[in-house]
């Protein structure tokens, strides 16, 4: 309730007060001279009085509940952002470790070229049409424009 | 009488209400994850050596290995986080 933003809580229940006290005087305690002379409009006003309040309290109450869901809802983002962070370093530092281990095969493959392979360089021609082959599926384009 | 059926449409109309609703952010992805593959290498002159050529090939693989990782790292990324996610909405 929009109302709620501005009107200060004691005010509804001081309403409330009133209007069930304006109900007790108006219909138990009418025998009381000064009661009696007003009998009806303290009825009246007093039953106005204490249904608007009972409205307003019962708004009272559902936006006390909301702001408790808002705090709820609020704390749950926050481990959820903080979770997500996690998983976010987690991920990263996998990608850091796992690319160390490749690149680290990747050399130990290149020595073992530097070692082995070499030795059959001189027995071992590669024509150029496997360069361009070679090229072309590392460029993926045709041959055509790689030759 | 005017007024007072003004009085009670005013009184009716305070229960309006118009919350503003939480909403949890998809995170954006880190800078590591948005990185591209690094290209392949080519040869460029017109004889090699079967050891450089085989070399070539390797490094390429290793690229490709590489970018394997981080295509792999992205999914898991994208799965845990839309896991989160839901989990809030």
């Amino acid at each position: 309730m929009w109302i709620l933003s501005f009107l200060p809580e004691f005010i509804i229940h001081t309403l409330l007060l009133a209007g069930g006290a304006g109900v007790i005087a108006g219909f138990l305690l009418g025998f009381i001279p000064l009661i009696s002379k007003y009998k009806l409009p303290i009825q009246i006003i007093s039953i106005l009085v204490l249904a608007f309040a009972l409205y307003m309290e019962g708004g009272l109450a559902e936006k006390q509940k909301q702001e408790l869901e808002i705090a709820e809802l609020k704390q749950r983002l926050l481990k959820a952002e903080a979770d997500s962070l996690e998983i976010s370093v987690k991920v990263v530092e996998k990608i850091v470790t796992q690319t160390e281990v490749v690149k680290e095969k990747g050399k130990n493959i290149i020595k073992y070229i530097d070692r082995e392979v070499v030795k059959y360089d001189d027995k071992c021609d590669i024509p150029d049409v496997v360069i361009i082959a070679h090229n072309a599926a590392a460029l993926n384009q045709d041959i055509e424009a790689i030759k | 009488m005017k007024n007072i059926l003004i009085l009670c449409t005013i009184t009716l109309l305070m229960g309006c209400t118009s919350p503003a609703p939480l909403k949890p952010k998809f995170p954006a992805p880190p800078a590591k994850l948005m990185e591209p593959c690094e290209p392949l290498t080519t040869i460029d002159t017109p004889t090699v050596l079967l050891s450089d050529f085989i070399k070539v090939v390797t490094e390429n693989y290793t690229k490709h290995h590489t970018c394997v990782v981080k295509y792999n790292a992205w999914q898991e990324w994208y799965t845990e986080q839309e896991k989160l996610y839901n989990s809030i909405k």
